[in-house]
């Protein structure tokens, strides 16, 4: 091994003396050959006649010299540069093509470069906490009606027993808040993170000021500690090192600062100014954990630990909380309720895998065109180098040797192409970056790096090879194995270079068509995702949150918020204008337990949960809800003294009580089985539609019925606000979006001063947000369709026209011999359409399986819709016609004499 | 005896070399001349075999080069034995003398009369 070591180091010096040794042995052989001549001198020759017999004596000197040098073990580097500098010759003098090959090698390469980029950024890397493998995130599944349904919150009080299993290094809940903070006097909102004092321990990440949080800062009372965000403590402090100490005035109280954290750390991609302890009740563990969800959990298992052993020991703590509260054992068993550890990494990328693998297939269909170009190209230029190959090989080149040759020119394009690739793919990554195409996980670290680069290096040799073994195979297949007997004319309509070209015609065919096929389903899912009604009208509405101030309590906050919407309602072009805690595309979700008056429950049939929606204001008409039986709700109905009543949504009146009356039914919470009278009933006094929540793509695979109930009591602090204004032309007001908005953030900070409007925008916007993802994907496959199509197009005329031209001769003859042109016509594009139709046949079987193995990322759209293929199918067709067509007609455009003349 | 260069067996003129280099230094030409005066004029190496010989054996680092002036006052290029090229000569020496002895048993093998 030493001496290996040993070797190769000497080997790499001579390597940088190279023009010294050189010298030397020329030094080297001089002094033997004078040597030689001396002697002859002595044994009687005259000077000249020594000097002739040394050289005689010595032999070839240049041969000798070549010796030396190979025993050197330097021959193939030698070749190898003598190869490089041929080729880079050969490149600079035939301009046209090193253009058109740097281009389509640049182009392919740089659009897999820039997805990898993607991929790599995503799903790869790692995440930045120490042992990010050891982090899992608990999730709790539910089985509703044989749907699962996975929650992501969990209850304080579950967090306690979960804490508890054997297998869990540490365990840590956050949960996001917004929060007004006064600094100099001015309020913003910013984003703060409530955490258990555990949770940086979970991660192991340390702070670059200061220290975690203490555990008994956990405890109410001693929670008055804040640590800030590198970002936070840049803009607000300036990044003064002096902050620890200091107090942070957040609404309603003041925190000492007790730590800053590095720069970039983030955590579940958020922005966040700082993170705050927050208290759980200590006798968290005595109360029933199957209480409101609110926590995120994320816990760091010891290691060595599997997630499935983990898993055992949660299922023994959930035996063991049902034991405690018997009372919940049918809740839980009807439900198959269910906490499970999901590793953290395979949690986060579990959104973005698909279209990202997806767009990663899609580039590498696009590659393997450009390099069916590109080799054809190849393939025909070594046609018409056959005659410098042949003389090589007279001369005494081996096969191996003009085999090296012809690989060192590809590996010389495959690696100016992929320099080009990684200029292009950057450019790529700055537009995706400006135009905003990146919607997966960790925006901010997006860019070029290492490992993108050892992909572009590796896809560059996998290029060098498909590219350099074609051509290669069929020259010397065809030529020069087949001997040097024949002349380079006729040879080159040689078997060999025709069944490639077939292969290059059927694979470029069907990889576009292929793609074609993929993006006609994205695109069709788009529209009808387009189409989707959101069961409301977000035209000219403004959604906005806005959070209450922290020190009022219930009763003063629902009058806040009252107060509030009565303000904004005034403002001039206002239609309607009412507030929610969970209104559509705001992502935020509550739902809880009901009881139905005279619902008979089935066998095992668990309690109703429904969505709620806990409403003030004309929120109704503002989002433009209309009742589609009895009313939505009015004034009276907010007022504390009147009858409680409640709006349900069209799935609660399918599938709860289909066919039955429900203006005038009741339902609560829970009815209080010690005092009935005491139960709070909300009587129904309408039916509206059902709205899209999350997203335009909800199916109602799992109805879930929604209730709307009065804000009357039980308000949370933090809501959101939907404005309705009219079209601007009505009465002379001016309503654009733009001044809308600005008119209702002045009227909101007048209002109250503590209270920040934030995510003010139009609720078309946000609808139109989450398609972002989906439309991101969709014009990224789109644009690897219009390179694909140009790239075939152009491609496959220059295949199908090299190919025709060889066969000159053929056709020179059949037509002397009196063929008549329509005939041969036909024969030619018999020739070409059988090419491109085993193409077309290739590509719609492989569009099968490709779309079927994607379906996820379609939207109400078969893997195999027939529009999209019969459409496809007739554009490939026509395409291919042409491609066939023109080359073929150009190809009889001959003389015969003068055809055969030149032979 | 000239023949009997073109039979030389790549590896016997490699153990030749570490041998004569094995007594002091000294350049190629003197090399090929040692051979020739030791074996009494039957081994002739050419230059054709010798420098390839000597250069493959520099690259494997079982001699060392290094440029001197010659008893001619001319530069010229000195070989010698390294320490690694020591060690492979008593190796290849061995080798060999099994290789000559096992042969020579085979030799000796007696004819049959019959």
């Amino acid at each position: 091994m030493i001496d290996w070591i040993d070797e190769l180091w000497f080997k790499v010096r001579s390597l940088f003396r190279r023009g010294g040794a050189q010298n030397d042995l020329d030094d080297e052989l001089a002094f033997h050959l004078e040597l030689l001549e001396r002697e002859h001198m002595r044994n009687g020759f005259s000077k000249e006649a020594a000097r002739k017999a040394a050289l005689r004596e010595f032999g070839e000197v240049e041969s000798l010299k070549d010796a030396c040098r190979d025993s050197w073990g330097m021959r193939l580097w030698n070749d190898f540069l003598r190869d490089l500098r041929l080729a880079s010759r050969q490149a600079r003098n035939n301009r046209g093509f090193t253009f058109v090959v740097l281009l389509t090698l640049g182009l392919c390469i740089g659009a897999n470069t820039a997805i990898f980029s993607m991929l790599n950024n995503a799903l790869l890397k790692p995440y930045p906490y120490p042992h990010s493998e050891q982090l899992v995130d608990l999730v709790t599944d539910m089985n509703e009606k044989g749907h699962i349904r996975t929650i992501s919150d969990s209850s304080p009080e579950s967090y306690t027993w979960y804490r508890e299993a054997a297998s869990v290094a540490e365990m840590g809940y956050y949960r996001n808040i917004s929060n007004t903070v006064i600094l100099d006097g001015i309020a913003s909102n910013v984003t703060s993170v409530d955490i258990s004092p555990s949770f940086f321990r979970v991660l192991q990440v340390q702070p670059i000021h200061g220290r975690w949080f203490y555990e008994e800062e956990g405890t109410r009372g001693k929670n008055r500690v804040t640590i800030l965000s590198y970002d936070f403590w840049q803009s607000a402090f300036n990044g003064d090192a002096g902050v620890l100490g200091q107090l942070l005035e957040v609404d309603g109280g003041r925190f000492e600062i007790v730590g800053v954290m590095p720069e970039g750390f983030y955590f579940n991609g958020r922005e966040v100014s700082f993170w705050l302890p927050s208290p759980i009740a200590e006798d968290s563990k005595t109360r029933n954990p199957w209480r409101s969800s609110y926590l995120n959990i994320v816990a760091r298992l010891k290691s060595g630990v599997s997630i499935q052993s983990a898993q055992l020991e949660l299922d023994a703590v959930l035996s063991r909380m049902v034991e405690t509260f018997p009372e919940s054992r049918s809740y839980v068993e009807s439900n198959n309720w269910r906490p499970r550890f999901v590793d953290y990494h395979s949690g986060q990328i579990s959104n973005s895998k698909g279209p990202l693998l997806m767009l990663q297939g899609g580039a590498l269909l696009v590659l393997i065109i450009g390099c069916v170009n590109v080799a054809n190209l190849s393939l025909t230029r070594a046609i018409s180098r056959t005659r410098e190959l042949l003389l090589r090989s007279m001369l005494g080149a081996g096969l191996g040797r003009i085999a090296r040759m012809l690989m060192t020119e590809s590996f010389f394009y495959a690696s100016l192409g992929g320099i080009c690739g990684i200029l292009f793919g950057w450019g790529a990554m700055e537009l995706i970056k400006v135009v905003g195409l990146y919607r997966y996980p960790r925006a901010e670290s997006f860019g070029l790096d290492l490992s993108v680069l050892i992909f572009t290096l590796a896809v560059s040799v996998l290029v060098a090879l498909i590219v350099g073994m074609i051509p290669l195979y069929t020259v010397l297949r065809d030529n020069l194995l087949a001997g040097t007997r024949q002349s380079d004319r006729t040879v080159s309509s040689g078997i060999a270079s025709q069944r490639a070209r077939a292969w290059l015609v059927v694979t470029q065919v069907s990889m576009t068509f292929i793609l074609l096929i993929c993006s006609g389903l994205l695109v069709k899912s788009f529209t009808k995702l387009l189409t989707v009604d959101p069961g409301f009208n977000p035209e000219r509405v403004i959604f906005a949150r806005i959070d209450s101030p922290r020190q009022l309590d219930d009763l003063q906050r629902k009058q806040f918020f009252s107060n509030l919407v009565k303000r904004v309602e005034e403002l001039p072009g206002v239609v309607a204008a009412g507030t929610n805690v969970t209104s559509p595309f705001s992502n935020n979700w509550w739902s809880r337990s009901f009881d139905v008056e005279d619902y008979e429950y089935g066998p095992g049939e668990p309690n109703h949960n429904f969505a709620v929606s806990q409403v003030d204001g004309s929120y109704f008409d503002a989002l433009g809800l209309e009742a589609l039986e009895g009313r939505t709700m009015v004034s009276t109905d907010f007022t504390p003294t009147s009858q409680l009543v409640a709006v349900v949504d069209k799935n609660f009146a399918d599938y709860i009580l289909p066919g039955k009356e429900l203006i005038g039914r009741r339902i609560t919470y829970g009815i209080n089985r010690e005092a009935p009278g005491d139960t709070r009933w909300f009587t129904i006094v309408g039916v509206v539609n059902v709205v899209k929540h999350f997203s335009l793509e909800e199916t109602d695979a799992i109805p879930k019925p929604r209730v709307y109930v009065p804000a009357r009591d039980n308000n949370s602090r933090s809501q959101q606000l939907i404005v309705r204004f009219q079209p601007s032309s009505d009465e002379g007001i001016a309503t654009s979006d733009g001044v809308m908005m600005a008119r209702l953030r002045a009227a909101v900070s007048e209002f109250e001063t503590r209270s920040p409007i934030y995510d003010i925008e139009m609720l078309e916007t946000r609808i139109d947000s989450t398609l972002g993802q989906r439309k991101a994907s969709m014009r990224l496959v789109m644009g690897f369709t219009v390179l694909a199509v140009f790239l075939s197009s152009v491609g496959l005329y220059g295949v199908i026209s090299n190919s025709f031209r060889q066969r000159r001769k053929d056709l020179g003859i059949r037509l002397a011999i009196g063929a008549p042109k329509s005939s041969l016509l036909n024969m030619m594009l018999q020739i070409g359409i059988r090419m491109t139709g085993t193409g077309i046949l290739v590509g719609f079987l492989g569009s099968v399986g490709i779309a079927y193995v994607i379906r996820s990322q379609f939207f109400q759209v078969q893997a195999v819709d027939p529009v999209v293929y019969l459409l496809v199918s007739v554009l490939m067709a026509s395409v291919s016609f042409i491609a066939v067509y023109i080359p073929s007609r150009q190809a009889l455009k001959l003389d015969p004499m003068e055809t055969l003349r030149v032979e | 005896m000239k023949d009997s260069n073109n039979e030389l067996i790549h590896g016997t003129l490699d153990l030749l070399i570490l041998k004569v280099l094995s007594t002091g230094k000294m350049h190629g030409w003197d090399i090929a001349k040692r051979i020739f005066v030791v074996s009494e004029d039957r081994l002739m190496i050419k230059q054709g075999s010798l420098y390839p010989a000597v250069h493959r054996l520099e690259q494997k680092r079982l001699i060392k080069a290094e440029w001197g002036v010659s008893e001619l006052g001319r530069r010229a290029k000195f070989y010698k034995l390294t320490r690694k090229g020591r060690k492979r000569l008593d190796q290849e020496r061995s080798r060999w003398s099994d290789f000559v002895d096992s042969v020579s048993m085979v030799l000796n093998l007696e004819e049959s009369k019959g």
